[in-house]
């Protein structure tokens, strides 16, 4: 409604907003955002479909799987209940998959997070710039090393009798460690091939944090006679602490899906003894054919990667600072 | 002039236009699914050019996958089944045969065979019977061979002329065999310590210690047997080489590299490593080979690959015609120069000219597919395999007693295979 229509004329000036101009303002105003929120939803609409295609959709149908016997030739499919569960849980392999899985998921995640955010220091901080620039060439070549080549490599570094590592220990005085073929040595093997490969990455991200860091903070802070630790703790560590936490969560979420380093080095073995949970997915799935087990065995890996994710959130309320 | 040369126009139209009228018009797609190197991938192009030659209209789609092992090669043969991209024509391994027949991908090819002289002349008279047995299921046919592999021992001639010991001869035993390794197992005058054989702990390369002593990993009913008698025997023998020290670590050494470098007296293997060992220097006056040495019965392994058609294919006439071309003289010939199989024919595998000299002994290949047993394969392969890996690691690594090994792995299989 115009003030006009009381027909009093209050002598506004034309371009005061009447109540028409208001209304059509506002209609104007839904109308855009009605079409820049469809504009929104077609951007988003390509990774939408994706997400659907390529994740919602799998997930969805390994679920499905798991509770059938499913027949890969013919595609017939049986209604099993929890059958593939429980006999997840009555195979001690399973238990033993999971097991290393644990252990990877702490010492690798572990592993490749303090090594990435101290090859970060040291590059950032403790080398000059032509220095700097060369070694953050160093740590990230492995990350883009091919995994045929890894394996020839790491091979050979760790064979019992005529590898390098035992040859230069012999050297010194040490007996062969049996890298590959000790039982207890194999999951270590595995950790030094997955943090030499991935430490790189690690530090690249680690370090983007570290430049965060305001370096007149750094002097105020060392004026005032706060000693290298001290700065580090409460200085360092804070600002870049979001990234540390990113890399964290790759790196854990990583780890309890380990498969490659393990493939190209002990293969599992000997035995089960360095066997991951994925890698037993996959024997259940492509040598087996055992569809069932395997999609039971991804929904309980999913599971836990769930729980780790969501208790490490909650745990960062503690330590990440975000600005 | 002008006349014959409107006549010798006329003449090579005519021929152009009779060539055209040989040439079939079929119209189709096939889809090959094959496995092998690129050199192995080019001479499958180079059969498939021929077989266009008299098939203009065809499309062949080759997909060519290295094969690390067979249950990665049946996975991407169900992916292109469930995908609706099923292949006509597929090589094979002797491993995946049973597999493949038993969840019927495959056709029979008796008949076939039986009305065709070239394949006929091929089955009769040039494949070795104990390989087309590896691709028989039921007395029904359903692979023609296209390469195999054997295992035979290599010695390195210097370690024993320097220790004065005769080279092995056929008919050797486990018992001379241990006697030698032990001898040949030394530190040389330089330090160097030498072993006297290099086992693998790899499932074709460990299975004639057991095909010697009369044992299987399947017993007759096609069930696992891992722990039989014969199976402990055996192992406790290979256990017993690892414990004498005869052996370097078998499960991560690499011992055809250490064969071509002169830290082992003897290595078991087939053909694919020759090549390799005679780029790295070694000649006929460095190494020869000798058949396996026996417990309970001469013998050793084999294993290979062949053309088969798929039971789904909508132009078997097509496809069967394309098998020929796969199987032909031509083929089987280029595949066997570029070094890596043993021909399956004996007329190719006993000719030196494509089999080379190196080392002497060369023709010992051909003889030990003869007297060999297939590789056992049974519909459950994948199983089978981990399953006794798993074990021979548990037994090498000194984590479980032999029996033990052998009872948890026949138990493993067993449960997985339901």
């Amino acid at each position: 409604m115009s003030p006009g229509s009381y027909g009093v004329d209050v002598g506004l000036p034309t371009w005061f907003p009447t109540g028409d101009k208001v209304m059509e303002k506002k209609r104007k105003k839904t109308d855009y955002r009605k079409r820049e929120t469809r504009t929104a939803y077609l951007f988003t609409l390509p990774s939408f479909i994706g997400f659907i295609v390529f994740v919602l959709f799998p997930v969805v149908w390994v679920i499905i799987i798991s509770f059938q016997n499913y027949n890969l030739f013919t595609g017939e499919s049986v209604l099993v209940g929890l059958k593939n569960y429980i006999k997840i849980f009555n195979d001690s392999r399973s238990v033993t998959a999971l097991r290393n899985t644990i252990w990877y998921t702490i010492f690798c995640s572990l592993g490749n997070t303090l090594m990435g955010l101290l090859a970060a220091i040291v590059v950032d901080d403790k080398l000059g710039k032509k220095l700097s620039v060369f070694f953050r060439a160093v740590y990230f070549f492995p990350s883009l090393v091919g995994l045929t080549f890894v394996a020839i490599i790491w091979q050979q570094f760790f064979q019992t009798d005529a590898g390098l590592i035992n040859y230069y220990l012999g050297l010194l005085g040490i007996d062969k460690i049996g890298w590959l073929s000790n039982q207890s040595m194999s999951k270590i093997s595995v950790l030094i091939l997955d943090v030499w490969k991935n430490t790189g990455m690690s530090m690249l991200l680690i370090l983007a944090g570290l430049q965060n860091v305001d370096r007149g903070l750094l002097e105020a802070a060392e004026i005032d006679g706060a000693s290298g630790w001290k700065r580090f703790r409460y200085i360092t560590i804070p600002v870049a602490s979001p990234q540390i936490f990113f890399v964290l969560i790759m790196n854990v979420t990583g780890a309890l899906r380990i498969y490659e380093s393990i493939y190209v080095l002990t293969n599992g073995g000997p035995g089960d003894s360095s066997r991951s949970l994925v890698m037993l997915i996959a024997e259940k799935g492509f040598t087996s054919f055992d569809y069932g087990t395997a999609s039971a065995l991804s929904v309980l890996l999913l599971i836990l990667i769930g729980l780790v994710t969501v208790i490490q959130f909650i745990g960062s309320r503690w330590w990440v600072h975000y600005e | 002039m002008k006349k014959r040369m409107l006549m010798a126009a006329a003449a090579i139209a005519a021929l152009t236009v009779g060539m055209t009228a040989a040439a079939s018009d079929e119209t189709a797609t096939l889809r090959v699914l094959n496995w092998g190197s690129t050199e192995e991938e080019t001479v499958a192009n180079d059969a498939i050019a021929r077989f266009n030659e008299e098939y203009p209209n065809v499309t062949v789609e080759q997909t060519c996958v290295p094969v690390d092992s067979w249950s990665d090669f049946i996975q991407k043969w169900i992916t292109m089944l469930t995908s609706g991209e099923a292949p006509d024509v597929i090589n094979f391994g002797l491993e995946g045969a049973q597999m493949a027949v038993s969840n019927d991908l495959l056709m029979s090819l008796n008949e076939i065979v039986e009305s065709d002289e070239v394949l006929n002349n091929l089955v009769e008279n040039e494949y070795a019977e104990s390989l087309l047995d590896g691709f028989t299921v039921d007395d029904t046919l359903y692979g023609l061979p296209s390469g195999t592999q054997t295992m035979v021992i290599y010695y390195n001639k210097n370690f024993f002329d320097e220790k004065g010991i005769d080279y092995p001869s056929e008919g050797w035993t486990w018992d001379d065999f241990m006697e030698i390794a032990s001898e040949l197992t030394y530190v040389d005058d330089e330090g160097n310590q030498i072993y006297g054989f290099g086992l693998s702990s790899s499932y074709f390369q460990l299975t004639p210690w057991w095909v010697t002593n009369s044992a299987s990993l399947v017993d007759e009913d096609g069930n696992p047997s891992l722990n039989s008698e014969a199976m402990v025997e055996s192992v406790e023998f290979l256990y017993n080489m690892v414990t004498e020290g005869i052996t370097p670590d078998p499960i991560s050494s690499d011992v055809y590299t250490m064969f071509s470098s002169g830290q082992l007296a003897m290595v078991g293997a087939g053909r694919w490593c020759l090549n390799t060992w005679q780029d790295a220097g070694l000649t006929s006056d460095d190494f020869d080979s000798v058949q396996w040495p026996m417990n309970t019965e001469a013998g050793t392994v084999y294993g290979g690959s062949a053309w088969g058609v798929s039971s789904t294919t909508e132009n078997s006439e097509l496809a069967i015609a394309l098998l020929k071309e796969m199987v032909s003289n031509e083929t089987l010939t280029a595949t066997a120069a570029y070094g890596q199989q043993i021909p399956p024919t004996e007329t190719l595998a006993t000719d030196t000219e494509i089999m080379g000299t190196v080392p002497d002994n060369i023709l010992g290949l051909w003889e030990a597919i003869t007297i060999g047993s297939p590789i056992d394969a049974p519909s459950y392969f994948g199983d089978l395999e981990q399953g006794i890996l798993r074990g021979l690691e548990n037994v090498f690594s000194g984590e479980m007693s032999v029996q033990d090994a052998l009872d948890q792995a026949q138990g493993e299989v067993e449960s997985a295979i339901g």
